[in-house]
């Protein structure tokens, strides 16, 4: 399994001045995806906010936040010029920021092959990776405790375990899996 | 009386926050806690805060580590002069944190950091925000605040100290407890030059 | 020394005469020099993303420097190619070739041509040492400034015979502009050999009218990865990606190490070698062989490792999730009606198969053309196949 942040830090420093899609669910998503592409980066990569592919290129040492006004419009653009970043080479990547079934997507598959080739395997949705899988969950913890989440917290709520750092992780871990 | 429940209000109103920015002000001082040149972390920790989301439920968690194993100070990298300030030989911090993400609403608390001491006994610190609902433990407002830090060998040590804890965010409970084990300027959030600056009239 | 995984740069295609230049089985680049050599003079190369076709541009203009002025033009670099006009074509290539004339083959140039090109922004005052003095006043058609470059610089240069590489015009989109574009490499003088990467669309007669009489289109295929044929394939991957991270080839051959280290030493570097060599036997045979799909996965891997970890190479569960990354890339990229079409005609010739879905799948790589000594046949990417049938609504 994928742990989100470790997926989107290694796109944004898989391909020096390559090109980086992070997916989001809805427009105030976006927002809050782009603030924390900026929380993640190293200080150094000077991130920046633009709406433009030229104004993106024209900064090659810094990482640009591309944040479309109009998605296609910018992928179609990204797909005509990707190669100005070859030259001069680009050291902080390009990071755009795509709706889940916008007109950005749509666009890198059907008109964008050379845009879409770049980014493949950079192109990253975090909300989607951040959704646990419950069950599996679950079946670890009632591997690791000896019991399933509902059965362990009865003793403990009762203040029977030991507080320990240890039990208090697993508390932590069971009450997240805890199905009412 | 009054100042007990006054803060047990305090840590009450402290819940109230988005998670995605909470963890964004974590992620931040991850990443001064993992820049050169003086880190403490292994660099991209800030990546290693890892998000869960409980499908079809506004459950969302944080966790240093996919495992909320924490991570380990790394402590034999400081400088030398830093390291000098180190009363411990190792030592990990763990960060939990739950979330209710529709109701705005920090759940659960719960950030760690184990050592060992020079002379191999054990340390520990760790400040709990129990879980919304259940923050009434102990005996009362006073003796075991909703907010509160453990400090001593281990946790479940006696006596069991629990000192109150004011309320702060997430981002800065991680700031403190670090500034505990590495007690050097470099880790001071708010070192008293500007603390007094920032005291001036203007 | 740590390794610099960063250096992978799959997006980077190697420049001429650059170092690192690994031969793909197909010989592709020294097959496109033969051809020219033996009388073909336009070419067109065709091919998946990510095959190689820049670093064979750049490769063959490499080969062809000996015998011809081999001017390779990165129009991707300088120009947005959807709005590249014919003109725009005809001027950048003009102007690459007065560049090459006066900064690599020290040739001087008249002012007549140098002024205007300098004019029109597509030649760098820098080359202003290597113009000679007089009367600059000349204005002229574009068509005619570059036939005028031709006409100078073959005549001044001591290999006589221009070849012209365009890269980047893959890129172009399927329209009327597009068609003229294509048009305009029936523009250059006869006495000039073109090879030019293009769109598959030319492959499959879209905008023939356009094209120079005579052209050929040559297709770069994506090496065999898989089976007994695969060998060949899974070297050349390997080989790249040592050269990158500047290692000996045969730092990912178990049989390799010899010396005078005894068994128990040997044993556990065996293990490690071996260990490495598996992961990228599987990174190379989920690639589809495709070069740039090999490195993503391998740099992606490695990310993950030193994120994760710190550590300096991947293991299994990092290249496992670099792959899931890439067919999450290839899954969102998946239309209505991909995934029947793509099992239709999976191993079949593909000539019944809708001319614009086969173009877009086989422009990406979701589709390789694998060359049998029958014919073609079509080869579902191993990344792709996964996904087919798994209710993604492809």
């Amino acid at each position: 399994m994928r742990e989100p942040g470790v997926a989107l830090a290694g796109a944004l420093a898989r391909d020096e001045g390559g090109l980086t899609i992070v997916t989001c669910p809805d427009l105030d998503l976006r927002d809050w995806l782009v603030k924390e592409v900026e929380s993640l980066v190293p200080t150094g990569a000077a991130p920046f906010r633009t709406t433009s592919v030229a104004e993106a290129l024209r900064e090659p040492n810094r990482m640009a936040l591309l944040i479309p006004s109009d998605e296609a419009e910018v992928v179609r653009d990204l797909d005509a010029c990707r190669d100005q970043a070859l030259d001069p080479p680009r050291t902080q990547p390009i990071v755009l920021f795509l709706l889940r079934h916008g007109d950005g997507h749509r666009t890198l598959a059907t008109e964008a092959p050379s845009a879409w080739s770049w980014a493949s395997g950079n192109d990253v949705d975090p909300e989607e990776l951040a959704e646990l899988d419950v069950d599996a969950e679950r079946a670890a913890f009632t591997d690791e405790a000896g019991a399933p989440p509902e059965d362990w917290l009865v003793p403990w709520r009762a203040g029977q375990l030991p507080r320990s750092q240890e039990n208090y992780t697993r508390a932590f871990w069971a009450m997240t899996l805890e199905q009412p | 009386m009054n100042p007990w429940l006054d803060l047990y209000r305090q840590h009450g109103a402290l819940r109230a926050m988005n998670d995605r920015e909470a963890a964004n002000e974590v992620r931040r001082v991850l990443r001064k806690l993992s820049e050169k040149p003086y880190a403490v972390l292994r660099g991209d920790a800030p990546a290693r805060l890892v998000e869960g989301r409980v499908p079809r439920s506004d459950t969302v968690q944080y966790t240093l580590g996919r495992e909320r194993e924490g991570e380990a100070l790394e402590l034999e990298d400081l400088p030398f002069p830093l390291q000098e300030a180190v009363a411990l030989r190792s030592a990990r911090l763990a960060v939990l944190l739950r979330f209710n993400r529709r109701a705005e609403r920090l759940q659960e608390m719960n950030i760690m950091l184990s050592g060992v001491r020079r002379d191999a006994s054990p340390w520990a610190v760790a400040v709990h925000l129990p879980p919304d609902g259940q923050d009434r433990d102990g005996l009362g407002a006073c003796g075991h605040a909703a907010l509160h830090c453990h400090i001593g060998p281990t946790l479940d040590a006696k006596p069991k100290v629990r000192v109150p804890f004011p309320p702060l965010r997430p981002a800065q409970v991680v700031e403190w407890a670090v500034s505990q084990v590495v007690p050097t300027a470099e880790f001071e959030p708010a070192p008293w030059p500007r603390v007094e600056a920032m005291l001036q009239p203007t | 020394m740590a390794l610099n995984w960063k250096a992978l740069a799959p997006h980077r295609p190697l420049d001429p005469g650059e170092p690192g230049y690994i031969s793909p089985p197909s010989g592709y680049a020294e097959r496109l020099a033969r051809l020219l050599a033996t009388g073909a003079s336009t070419i067109l190369v065709g091919g998946p993303v990510g095959v190689g076709k820049s670093t064979e541009l750049a490769r063959l203009a490499a080969l062809l420097q000996g015998s011809r002025v081999a001017c390779l033009v990165q129009l991707d670099r300088r120009e947005n190619i959807r709005q590249l006009t014919p003109d725009q074509l005809l001027l950048r290539v003009a102007g690459k070739l007065v560049a090459l004339a006066i900064g690599s083959l020290g040739l001087q140039v008249s002012p007549s041509l140098a002024a205007p090109l300098m004019k029109a922004g597509v030649l760098s005052e820098k080359f202003s040492s290597g113009v000679e003095s007089g009367p600059i006043s000349f204005t002229a058609s574009p068509v005619a400034l570059v036939r005028a470059a031709i006409g100078e610089i073959s005549r001044r240069s001591t290999q006589g015979r221009i070849a012209l590489l365009l890269d980047g015009l893959e890129k172009l989109p399927q329209s009327p502009q597009s068609y003229e574009v294509l048009a305009s490499l029936g523009q250059f003088d006869d006495a000039v050999d073109i090879v030019a990467v293009v769109p598959w669309f030319v492959a499959f007669g879209v905008a023939e009218d356009s094209l120079p009489p005579g052209s050929r289109f040559i297709p770069l295929p994506a090496p065999a990865v898989d089976g007994p044929a695969g060998a060949a394939g899974q070297q050349f991957l390997f080989d790249i990606l040592a050269g990158r991270l500047g290692l000996p080839s045969e730092s990912f051959d178990p049989a390799a190490i010899t010396g005078t280290l005894g068994g128990a030493e040997r044993a556990p570097l065996v293990n490690a070698v071996t260990e490495r060599r598996n992961l990228l036997l599987a990174a190379a045979k989920w690639s589809g062989g495709l070069p740039r799909t090999f490195l993503q996965l391998m740099a992606d891997a490695a990310q993950y490792a030193q994120i994760r970890r710190g550590d300096e190479w991947p293991d299994e569960r990092d290249l496992a999730d670099a792959v899931a990354d890439q067919k999450d890339s290839f899954r969102r990229m998946l239309l209505p009606g991909d995934s029947a079409a793509l099992q239709r005609y999976d191993g079949t010739d593909g000539r019944e198969m809708e001319l614009d879905r086969k173009i877009r799948l086989l422009a990406r790589g979701v589709l390789l053309e694998r060359q049998l000594a029958t014919g073609y046949l079509m080869d579902i990417h191993p990344l792709v196949r996964p996904l087919l049938g798994d209710g993604t609504g492809a």
